[in-house]
């Protein structure tokens, strides 16, 4: 069983991604922020990490390049609903430069994510 | 007198001798009791005679040492021999002394055998020793023969025993004896000579009776004297034979009885009766019948007794003054002649003068000056020589005798004279003394009072007869006593003293004075007592007090002045007194003040030390008062004086000059400060107006005049009325005329309408000014043109308020976007659940198309807030905008049309096509909803403009520059002004509910602003609105940017970022560049100081972190900073108090602390580089 982490301050996302997901057959960890993400990777790396990008502690970006650099092969899947300092579109854009398989706009509906995971599983 | 060698053998016989001899008016020159001291003393001294006692000790024998003194030094000798002494000293040989006396004799007969010696060695051929040596022996005898025979003397010689050996023929003659009558001396002598003392011994020359021969007494004079070796000689003279001598020695006589009997005259009788009784000795002794003796007094005037009382003729019984001038007569023409006068014949005589027959005056001269007369008249017998003679030698003898009475008339008259004035003088003095002002006090040795005059008795309160024998310590306080006691101590050493002392008056109190205190000595500088001159200086006391006291007074105000008070000389310049300040005022030495005439000269500012000096020289010639300002340098430091500079004057002389200096550098700088203030406020664009509190204007600045338009001449005196008149809104102006006279500030706006009829809005404050009473006395208004800065504020404000709703709009996106991400996620995975066709899936897709709103919504709201993203290309937007007109007309109502007023073909601006296309459908939908139901038309127009400096300086947010104008304006039902100012505010609908979401210009003006234009409203109520929006003009050569937002504050610059995590470096890299900045990251500051030594103008700042394990960020700030020093460096630290040493490094807004987020950092990098071209450009 693929096992897939979901980081994102918003509890209700996290809920969705897990029951999106884990309703296909995958194994889902959810993780509030950067910080604790990267632990739970240290202790048991996933399969495929799915990140938001504007979160306290440590943000999407800079949770990616850490990722990058001890699983560089690991698939990411961002996803922003902007920020005060950067839109969107150019959290997304930053975060697929920085190595993540795709970006995504929230909000983002199971169907989307579920099809980007296979994707990107079928790209890896 | 003689010289006579006393030669004795006891101190009572050398002492008896010397006596008689000096009696006789002889010289004692010399005692001797030695023969051996005899004869050296005869040796040595070679005197008249020497008196030798026969039996003297010594080693000669009185004979020896007599024959050796008269036979080897012809010093003829007196031997004193003692009855029966030459039996006793029967060895020596024999002596011929010149004269022998046997003692005991009386002392006459001593005396009259030296004379006798004496006058024989003198007068009778003494033959000392040389006559006799040279003379043979036998003419000796030949020649003493001769000698004696003739001559009238007759002589009888003896030897040494007594025998007559030889008479001459003159003794014979007078005595009829011859040489055989006799045998014996002592017979001859006891015979004819019976008067003699029976011893025949040395004898004076007496006159005796002779008997002759014949028994005939003759009158004679009689010598008997011993001569050489013991013989004996007889003299005898018949004085008969000399009566020619006798008579003229009788005449003698009687002169000199008459001036004995003159002088007794004068010695016993009053000066009055001097002249009276001379007079009728005269008159008797020349058996006259008149006689006068006149004196010259001491006033020059002849003085003529009266006549004697038995002169028939005599009236007058008073002494006869005579001037000089009068002396015509006889008597008075010999005193004028000098000469005898003689009267034989009477002549015309005055009446009442005694018949004169024969008459002499004879002048009494002395020293060749008339000093009396003697008259004789009427002598029977006539003038004969003789008593003529005998009259001039009275005259001779009265001349001493009377020049010595004038002269001591003269003295006594002179001493009267003294004694006169003596007294006047005590007389004074003691008047002196008595109305002294001064007081005057003597005490004796023990300090009682023997005297105090009448002034120093009232000074102390007494009477100088309660003073006197009372001690002077009992008029001072006893605490004084001590000093007194030192004073009179000094005055009995016979010392002076002056000092002040205080007595104490009866009343108890205390009496200042000035006692100068002095010894009292008698003739002979014996101590006597003290004198005490003394003064009352109470009042002088307690002036000087008060003196002291003012002088006190004035001291210390000088030495309390913050000014320098100073004094010099006027002629030399020399320093006299200077108050303390002098040296903190000049900075100066103070002792330098009273060394240099010219010290102050060193402390004046060397630009100014040329006209202090003139000026400073010019008083000391030409001393009027004067004030100057200069400067000084008083450590280090320039401070400005202002020293004025007056005479002084002393008895109507200038000596000195008085100079006060002050430290104005304070006054000095305010009123530069206030004249620049004046000279500021005369320029300031502010309208500054000050009145008086009953708010007449007394001064407009120029700024007044320019935005007013009413001249400053006109307004100035007018009152402030006229200008309240065209001030709105009345209601204002009331406040602050209210506000204002309650002593109060008022601070606000008013319009203001100038004469234009422009309407300006005003900033106004008003101030109320207080006198020192409290009271108003003035009102200075501050008022500034802020019309134009009002419209920019506005501008400003609305500006702000887009960009914080458009923060706040994006922050609520993001939140927006999870919340609907959870929302629809969960509805879809719902309306998997669900069955198809139930009421549940119906709801469920309710909610997904709520959903897909709400989506929507939020992509509005980032496009507001310029959050989203375009894609921008350089595009015409005149196809684009009719594409969209074409769209409208599809969905607006018949009655409403478009016109389209495109002034050029083509409009090239860089922007998205949709968002163009949003913005026409934006306006024009809000247009045709604003137009009636009758509907109305839109109007398109679309220009190319260009936009001054002058225009965009009104709207910040433009650039000057190529513009594309698109107007949309319509015909409807306008809007009030309160509307216009928020048609632009998120969600702002004046729909109802429902009708519209309030974001569709919202949008429009986040999506020109984002495209760098800007958009206005120009809107009136029933007339109709206008929306303008200005786009920069885009050129062909302008690419496409694949992703542009308007919050690119980077302008391409190159930053150098550095810091050892290389995520970080990496995460701020994009992030920079994404900012619109050209970024080169260095994980090691070493390589990072390598790339910038190489090219260090190819970066424009640098950002590095501080805790990194090579080389920390502050030292590689300053590696950078020797190599560029200009180049801006912004620090990171995770912890702000943990700089360190690199705290002072860095401004603190070049400090960014952790976390930082990338927007943070792009404000304080524009910051920075802004910073840094400003200073370049002031460079």
């Amino acid at each position: 069983m693929q096992r897939i982490l979901v980081i994102d301050d918003e509890e209700l996302v996290r809920l969705l991604v897990q029951e999106a997901l884990e309703s296909e057959g995958y194994e889902v960890s959810s993780a509030a922020n950067g910080v604790e993400g990267l632990k739970q990777h240290a202790r048991l790396p996933f399969d495929l990490i799915i990140t938001d990008i504007v979160m306290p502690d440590k943000d999407g970006l800079e949770t990616i390049m850490e990722i990058r650099q001890c699983s560089p092969d690991t698939p990411i899947i961002a996803m922003s609903g902007g920020g005060n300092w950067l839109a969107p579109g150019k959290c997304l854009d930053l975060s697929k430069k920085l190595g993540a398989y795709k970006a995504l706009r929230k909000p983002v509906t199971p169907e989307t994510l579920l099809q980007v995971v296979e994707e990107a599983f079928y790209a890896s | 007198m003689k010289n006579i060698l006393v030669a004795r053998d006891t101190a009572d016989a050398q002492k008896q001798a010397t006596e008689l001899i000096s009696a006789m008016g002889h010289n004692v020159c010399a005692v001797a009791s030695t023969t051996t001291d005899t004869l050296n003393a005869a040796r040595s001294l070679l005197p008249d005679l020497v008196l030798l006692e026969a039996l003297l000790p010594g080693g000669l024998n009185g004979p020896q040492t007599c024959n050796i003194l008269q036979n080897d030094l012809g010093i003829p000798v007196v031997l004193i021999e003692h009855d029966g002494q030459e039996k006793a000293v029967p060895s020596a040989p024999p002596a011929s002394p010149y004269g022998v006396i046997v003692e005991p004799c009386p002392p006459k007969q001593l005396q009259a055998t030296v004379d006798a010696v004496l006058n024989l060695v003198e007068n009778h051929s003494p033959l000392p020793a040389m006559i006799r040596q040279q003379i043979p022996i036998g003419c000796q005898a030949d020649l003493l023969a001769s000698v004696m025979e003739s001559g009238q003397f007759g002589f009888a010689l003896a030897d040494s025993d007594g025998r007559l050996f030889y008479i001459n023929h003159t003794f014979s003659k007078i005595t009829g004896y011859t040489l055989n009558d006799f045998d014996q001396m002592v017979s001859l002598v006891s015979t004819i000579l019976p008067d003699l003392p029976p011893m025949l011994s040395a004898l004076l020359p007496a006159e005796t009776q002779l008997i002759t021969a014949a028994g005939e007494v003759l009158e004679v004079e009689a010598q008997y004297t011993r001569l050489l070796n013991c013989t004996s000689m007889l003299v005898i003279t018949d004085l008969s034979q000399l009566t020619t001598t006798r008579r003229a020695l009788d005449k003698h006589q009687q002169n000199e009885s008459l001036k004995r009997k003159i002088a007794d005259i004068f010695l016993t009788n009053d000066d009055k009766d001097v002249y009276e009784q001379v007079s009728v000795l005269l008159q008797e002794a020349y058996n006259a019948e008149f006689a006068c003796f006149g004196y010259v007094n001491t006033s020059g005037e002849l003085v003529v007794p009266p006549p004697p009382p038995h002169t028939p003729t005599s009236s007058n019984t008073h002494p006869r003054l005579v001037t000089p001038e009068d002396w015509g007569s006889p008597w008075g023409q010999c005193m004028l002649d000098q000469k005898i006068q003689f009267i034989d014949t009477p002549s015309n005589l005055p009446c009442g003068h005694p018949p004169v027959q024969n008459a002499v005056a004879i002048p009494i001269i002395q020293r060749g000056a008339s000093i009396g007369q003697i008259l004789i008249a009427n002598r029977p017998e006539g003038f004969s020589a003789e008593v003529i003679d005998s009259l001039r030698h009275i005259t001779d003898y009265l001349a001493p005798v009377l020049a010595a009475r004038q002269e001591r008339e003269r003295l006594r008259q002179r001493r009267n004279n003294i004694e006169f004035a003596l007294m006047e003088s005590e007389a004074m003095y003691r008047r002196i003394v008595e109305t002294s002002l001064e007081g005057i006090w003597t005490i004796d040795s023990d300090g009682l009072t023997t005297y105090v005059n009448n002034n120093l008795a009232n000074m102390l309160g007494y009477e100088p007869i309660d003073m006197i024998g009372s001690h002077i310590f009992e008029f001072m306080d006893a605490n004084a006593v001590a000093l007194y006691e030192r004073r009179l101590e000094k005055a009995r050493q016979g010392f002076s003293a002056q000092f002040d002392f205080r007595y104490k008056h009866v009343n108890g109190q205390g009496i200042w004075t000035i006692c100068s205190i002095s010894p009292l000595t008698d003739r002979n500088g014996n101590y006597q007592g003290t004198l005490i001159m003394t003064s009352d200086i109470t009042h002088r006391k307690f002036a000087e007090k008060s003196l002291l006291e003012s002088e006190e007074r004035f001291r210390q105000l000088v030495e309390n002045l913050s000014e320098a008070f100073f004094i010099r000389d006027i002629k030399t310049g020399a320093g006299l007194y200077a108050s303390p300040s002098y040296e903190y005022i000049w900075g100066l030495n103070i002792e330098e003040f009273y060394t240099n005439e010219e010290d102050f000269l060193k402390a004046v500012h060397p630009d100014d030390i040329g006209f202090v000096a003139e000026r400073y020289h010019a008083f000391r010639n030409n001393p009027v008062s004067f004030s100057m300002d200069h400067r000084i340098v008083k450590k280090g430091q320039v401070r400005w004086i202002r020293t004025r500079i007056a005479p002084i004057h002393v008895k109507g002389k200038v000596e000195r000059l008085a100079g006060i200096s002050e430290d104005i550098t304070e006054s000095k700088n305010a009123t530069r400060e206030r004249d620049r203030l004046a000279r500021a406020i005369e320029h300031v664009s502010e309208i500054v107006i000050i009145t008086d509190h009953l708010g007449t204007v007394q001064y407009v600045n120029p700024a007044f005049e320019r935005l007013s338009g009413i001249s400053r001449s006109s307004i100035s005196g007018a009152s402030i009325t006229a200008l309240e008149a065209a001030a709105t809104p009345s209601q204002t102006i009331q406040d602050m005329l209210a506000t204002v006279h309650q002593g109060k500030l008022w601070t606000g706006h008013y319009r203001y309408s100038q004469i234009k009829g422009r309407q300006l809005t005003i900033n106004a404050t008003v101030t109320p000014i207080h006198d020192t009473s409290g009271k108003i006395s003035n009102y200075v208004s501050v008022q500034r043109d802020i019309t134009e800065e009002q419209q920019l504020e506005t501008q400003l404000n609305q500006s702000r308020k887009m960009e914080a709703l458009g923060t706040l709009a994006g922050g609520i996106a993001h939140d927006f976007n999870n919340i609907l991400m959870a929302i629809i996620g969960f509805n879809e995975l719902a309306i998997k659940q669900a069955e198809q066709d139930s009421r549940q899936r119906s709801h469920l897709e309710r909610v997904a198309q709520a959903g897909a709103r709400a989506r929507d919504l939020v992509q509005q709201i980032l496009t507001f807030s310029r959050r989203n993203e375009f894609e921008l290309r350089t595009l015409d937007i005149i196809p684009l905008i009719n594409e969209s007109i074409k769209l409208l007309g599809a969905t607006l109502p018949a009655n409403i049309s478009i016109v389209q007023d495109f002034q050029c073909d083509k409009a090239q601006v860089m922007a998205d096509s949709g968002q163009i296309q949003q913005i026409i459908m934006n306006l024009c939908t809000n247009g045709a909803q604003a137009l009636p139901h009758q509907g109305g038309s839109i109007r398109i127009t679309i220009d190319r403009i260009e936009l001054s400096q002058q225009v965009t300086a009104a709207h910040p947010s433009l650039k000057p520059g190529p513009y594309i104008e698109i107007g949309v304006g319509d015909t409807g039902i306008g809007m009030s002004p309160e509307v216009q100012q928020k048609i632009f505010d998120p969600f702002f609908t004046t729909k109802l509910p429902g009708e519209g979401t309030g974001m569709g210009l919202s949008v429009v003006h986040g999506t020109v602003r984002q495209l760098g234009g800007d958009i206005f409203v120009r809107s009136s109520e029933g007339v109709g609105t206008l929306i303008t929006i200005y786009l920069p003009q885009a050129d062909n050569s302008q690419r496409p940017n694949a992703v542009r937002t308007s919050s690119r504050p980077g302008k391409g610059e190159h930053i150098l970022f550095i810091d050892d995590e290389e995520a970080i470096s990496s995460l701020v890299e994009n992030g920079l560049a994404e900012l619109g900045y050209q970024v080169t990251s260095f994980t090691s500051p070493l390589e990072a100081v390598k790339a910038f030594e190489k090219s260090p103008e190819a970066f424009d700042a640098v950002i590095s972190d501080i805790a990194m394990p090579q080389m920390d960020g502050g030292e590689l700030a300053r590696s950078l900073i020797r190599i560029r020093p200009e180049i801006p460096i912004l620090l990171c630290t995770g912890n702000a108090e943990s700089l360190g040493p690199n705290s002072d490094l860095l401004p603190k807004q070049r400090i960014l602390v952790k976390p930082i987020s990338i927007e943070d950092m792009s404000s304080a990098i524009r910051e920075a580089l802004d910073t840094e071209q400003s200073h370049m450009r002031k460079q």
